[in-house]
């Protein structure tokens, strides 16, 4: 077997073997309104979804308005949502514009290094990222976005909240 | 072997006191370009990415191997080693780095996750990424920031196994700072010298951003310290609401700017297109020469809807004026899109261009759903020839793991593009997809980066698991 294929295989064994390790760790961004800001300051006591999304993506734009809701149900709750955008320099006075119209309250911050992107190995566009804020447990990531992404998020929402 | 062998074992003990995650990708193709012999080339590509962390470290590394029947294309290394120390305001990064300073004019590094890039003349594949392999030290505490980077960046057409000296051309050594004015604004600027074979260059930047009544207003100018002809990059950009309607509005004004290999980026001030026959026909920027401005709109349409408009234009002085301009509109709902374009690219050759599709989703229930994307283009080109493009896209997403898909590409002389995919997915952890078929190829933007894709013809198998 070549040594590519050997180390394939080690590497799957290994995926499925480590798959419930995820745990966020804290970071620091520029938020859209200008300051800096962490998640350990934004993330609250009870759940977190970020928000992994950039303007250039057309599946992005359609899971805002579903995350909008989501903030909107939930907030009171106990739910904080954090938008992570990952545009580069080229998209930059475009991020604001771009949210006015889904009347998007939650903090935006700005990863156009993809520093949390790479961090939490996010690869889809977009990708929402479900975790317990009292032990920064992933508990669940949504990778790209299909029609019903809403209601099953908001399904695990309200299974997370119960449990607590 | 020995090599992640090792890898994975140093690994182990630091485990114990801090946190392993991963990700790796696999992929295996069998095919070739369309046309081309062998017909049924077969190629793996593999990518493994461990890091480390424990507070404010972490370790990050990447292994890349590729094998192909071709040996001068194999290579199995070591692509990143980055160590960072990240407190609240401090920031320590050596390796191989991501920097960006301002909004890309002096320098910009970058990495395009999940891509995997191969190019006609090497046909080796590899990350598509352009870091800078140095040092980073920088403070920032949110009212003012200072940062200090040398390092070499990457000339990313040349694949990994070629020597660094060629893949790693240029040096750049750049202090960059920024403090808090007056008014919310903030004022910051930047001094780089740059060398490479032909010697030592200085480079000044400034940038002042002010907010105006709900308004951002960021400018940014750099240009070479040197009595010689100027060169300069000036970009202004403006953004902000009219009541319920998003605004930006932005400027550019480059000349003979590009700098050593590529490793600055500075706004092309063109729209992103995620539609998949304006994305091929993305104007490239030509730093070399080249002004413009762009304005965009995004309108609320009812509770759900949304209606974006864009322009943009550019004008290139080289051997002789290009210009290029494109009127954009878009109508999106949830469940479906419609969108046109008008337009003219003389760099790319297309005149009159006139573009329009949309995509609908209909959901099926406990099936899924459907996804259909249609899209259709036309344009002239420089001889007088008209060229006809047609796009058609098709996806079932089953029961949320299961995805099966088909797009079909049409264009004149009778050309055409059929392939099939099916892709698995568990949860974010695991993702199997296969393609069969022939893909085409051509420019390609992801992320504000353009590149070339390869038309390809056989299957592929891509497996990603994340850990």
């Amino acid at each position: 077997m070549p040594v590519n294929h050997r180390l394939l295989l080690i590497l799957l064994l290994l995926g499925i073997h480590t798959l419930a390790t995820a745990q966020m760790s804290d970071f620091r961004l520029r938020s859209s309104a200008g300051p800096m800001a962490s998640y350990s300051e934004l993330k609250g006591d009870g759940l977190v979804l970020l928000d992994f999304w950039a303007t250039w993506c057309l599946p992005c734009a359609e899971a805002i308005p579903g995350i909008v809701e989501l903030h909107q149900e939930f907030g009171a709750k106990g739910l904080s949502v954090i938008g992570i955008n990952v545009d580069g320099p080229r998209n930059a006075a475009k991020i604001r514009p771009f949210l006015r119209p889904f009347g998007v309250r939650y903090p935006i911050l700005l990863d156009p290094d993809y520093t949390v992107m790479t961090d939490l190995r996010v690869e889809a566009m977009p990708t929402v990222v479900l975790i317990d804020a009292k032990t920064d447990k992933v508990l669940h990531i949504y990778a790209g976005y299909q029609p019903g992404l809403e209601a099953r998020i908001k399904g695990d929402i309200e299974r997370a909240l119960r449990v607590r | 072997m020995r090599v992640p062998v090792v890898l994975l074992l140093g690994f182990w003990p630091a485990a114990l006191a801090g946190q392993i995650v991963g990700s790796h990708v696999g992929e295996y193709q069998i095919g070739n370009l369309p046309g081309v012999r062998p017909k049924d080339r077969s190629s793996v590509y593999n990518q493994l990415n461990l890091a480390w962390r424990q507070g404010p470290f972490r370790i990050e590394t990447r292994m890349e191997g590729y094998e192909s029947p071709e040996s001068s294309r194999r290579y199995l290394e070591p692509t990143r080693v980055r160590f960072t120390y990240a407190a609240d305001r401090v920031a320590v990064r050596l390796g191989h780095l991501n920097e960006t300073v301002g909004r890309g004019l002096l320098l910009r590094t970058y990495e395009i996750p999940g891509t995997i890039y191969e190019d006609a003349a090497y046909r080796t594949r590899y990350a598509f990424q352009r870091d800078l392999f140095g040092a980073s030290v920088g403070v920032d505490d949110g009212r003012y920031g200072i940062r200090a980077i040398t390092g070499r960046p990457l000339w990313n057409i040349l694949p990994p196994g070629l020597p660094e000296s060629q893949r790693r051309p240029d040096g750049v050594e750049v202090l960059t700072g920024y403090v808090t004015a007056p008014f919310n604004s903030t004022v910051g600027g930047a001094f780089m010298r740059h060398n490479d074979a032909r010697g030592a260059r200085g480079f000044a930047m400034g940038h002042i951003e002010i907010p105006v009544s709900g308004w951002t207003v960021y400018s940014e100018y750099a240009r070479r310290m040197s009595s010689g002809d100027p060169a300069y990059a000036a970009y202004f950009g403006a953004d902000g609401a009219l009541g319920p309607v998003g605004v930006s509005v932005e400027f550019k004004r480059y000349h003979d700017f590009r700098l050593g290999a590529g490793f600055n980026d500075p706004p092309p001030l063109v729209r992103e297109q995620p539609w998949a026959l304006l994305n091929r026909s993305t104007h490239v920027l030509e730093t070399t020469d080249e002004r413009g401005f762009q304005v965009e709109a995004h309108v609320p349409i009812g509770r759900s809807g949304k209606f974006t408009v864009n322009r943009s234009q550019a004008r290139n002085e080289l051997f002789r004026t290009f210009r290029y301009h494109s009127t954009f509109a878009e109508f999106a709902h949830r469940r479906f899109k419609l969108f046109a374009e008008i337009g003219t690219d003389d760099l790319l050759g297309e005149t009159q261009r006139r573009t329009f599709g949309g995509q609908a989703q209909l959901p099926a229930g406990s099936m899924g759903g459907l996804t259909v994307n249609l899209q259709a283009q036309r344009y002239g080109q420089s001889g007088g020839d008209e060229v006809r493009n047609g796009y058609a896209a098709l996806a079932w997403n089953l029961a949320e793991a299961w995805t099966i898909g088909s797009t079909a590409e049409a264009a004149t002389g009778g050309r055409t593009w059929l392939g099939g995919t099916l892709s698995w997915r568990s949860q974010a952890s695991m993702r199997l997809d296969l393609f069969a078929g022939t893909r085409r190829g051509g420019p390609a933007c992801t992320s504000g980066i353009c590149y070339e894709v390869l038309d390809f013809e056989g299957a592929e198998l891509k497996l990603t698991t994340r850990f």
